[in-house]
């Protein structure tokens, strides 16, 4: 009997159960209770890890052969501009060494705490997320590596974001541009601190800034530490833009980002503060 | 079976490694919903809806979004384009990527409401501008050139 009606409303049936599945397990990833969506996530993209880290590789070769080829053309032209740049380079770094003697020494007169220090892990990027809706990578480096969720993820030019998901051998890296994403900010020249969040534009905005502060144009953008996730003094941009709404509580800011998120091929994972190797670090847990 | 593991294994890394190479602002066309749409063609509703769940579960798995968000819109398109399509004539290009543009604006349209459901919602008129709707027309233009292949592909097959 049950079989019959099954039978007849079987479009019905299908539908249905797709559609109450999906909330089901909606409703699991959001309350965060279950134990179930991590693991089919974890299932799901360590299935199609080894294509996508392969894929990468074939893309990568085939990247480097061509700009080999390029570079090959004008190396007699970037030779001689690399000298000059590194002579400029040199005498800069000389008065550099100075400064930073001379702030270690009133540091120390004023019995300040020394510069945090943190090792970091480098990684490949291997795919990017899949949807429009959000903004994430795909990381080649998975828990086997050590690698945990909210662990920060830096780049040469300045911050990327946190890893939220990590699977055996890869991890998914949440960008500062993602729209659920926030960062404690701190502006670099008027020393107020807000909440740096992602926009659909690509660019992000500081929320929460005192109104009376004086943010201007151009200023530098840095991680503020507060939160425990991001160490502090990390660039993350410039500001581009004010929102000064007259009678608001706040004032936002818009920053450009200083890292071009869609060139992104390698990036560093911050794996723990201080020069202790990482292996240490996960035998002490 | 061996089509639909290729099919879902090609399409989990054309989106993932290669159509950001092919991005426009910040928009990639939704390869996942072109798959479900040309895969439907030779499928029934009750298999196309099947289908969907299966490639809603990688694009949830390979994205920052809540798994299932992706299994419940590309679950209900499937079984929607198999029973509109039934309606359509085969032989006209036209009719069928309006109805990939709509089904790309309707996949848009759920994702953003199941957000919202989910107290993950976003700015509704910003969401249209820079996601929505950009997706949609990048999704079917290059579904349209698939599709216009294809009629060109056998249109000379049939004259050779």
């Amino acid at each position: 009997m049950i079989l019959r009606l099954l039978a007849k409303y079987r479009r019905t049936v299908v539908l249905a159960s797709a559609v109450l599945v999906s909330f089901l397990l909606m409703t699991m990833e959001v309350r965060q209770e279950e134990n179930l969506t991590p693991f089919l996530k974890r299932l799901l993209l360590e299935s199609v890890s080894p294509f996508l880290k392969a894929t990468t590789y074939v893309k990568h070769t085939a990247q480097e052969i061509w700009d080999n080829y390029v570079d090959l053309r004008f190396v007699r032209q970037e030779n001689l501009r690399l000298h000059e740049e590194i002579e400029a380079l040199q005498t800069r770094l000389r008065v550099l060494e100075e400064a930073d003697r001379e702030n270690l020494r009133l540091k120390d007169l004023l019995g300040l705490r020394g510069r945090v220090s943190f090792t970091v892990v480098p990684a490949g990027v291997v795919g990017k997320d899949a949807t429009n809706w959000f903004h994430s990578l795909l990381i080649d480096l998975g828990a086997r590596d050590g690698m945990r969720r909210h662990m920060a993820v830096i780049a040469p030019g300045g911050l990327v974001g946190q890893i939220v998901e990590v699977s055996r051998s890869s991890a998914r890296v949440q960008l500062i541009t993602d729209p659920v994403s926030s960062v404690g900010a701190l502006l670099q020249t008027s020393r107020v601190t807000g909440l740096l969040v992602g926009a659909r534009s690509g660019r992000l905005r500081i929320r929460y800034l005192p109104v009376r502060a004086e943010v201007r144009e151009g200023e530098v953008v840095i991680t503020s530490g507060l939160g425990g996730v991001y160490p502090k003094g990390i660039l993350v941009g410039k500001v581009a833009a004010v929102d000064r709404r007259s009678g608001a509580l706040f004032q936002e800011a818009i920053v450009e980002p200083s890292i071009d998120f869609s060139r992104l091929e390698g990036v560093l994972v911050v794996a723990g503060e201080g020069s202790r190797p990482l292996r240490s670090q996960r035998r002490e847990e | 079976m061996i089509w639909l593991v290729g099919g879902i294994l090609g399409v989990v890394i054309l989106q993932t490694t290669i159509t950001p190479l092919v991005e426009l602002g910040q928009v990639r066309p939704d390869l996942f919903l072109l798959l479900l749409y040309l895969g439907s063609y030779k499928m029934s509703p009750v298999r196309a809806c099947l289908w969907g769940s299966v490639l809603g579960l990688y694009e949830d798995a390979l994205s920052g979004a809540p798994l299932g968000l992706n299994v419940f819109t590309l679950s209900l398109l499937g079984y929607a384009l198999v029973r509109v399509r039934e309606e359509l004539e085969e032989t006209r290009l036209v009719p069928h990527v309006v109805l990939l543009f709509l089904a790309g604006l309707s996949s848009g349209l759920m994702t953003l409401g199941v957000l919202a459901f989910f107290g993950m919602g976003r700015e509704l008129g910003e969401s249209l501008i820079w996601v929505v709707l950009p997706t949609a027309v990048y999704t079917t233009a290059v579904g349209a050139l698939l599709l216009f292949g294809t009629r060109l592909g056998r249109l000379v097959e049939v004259k050779l």
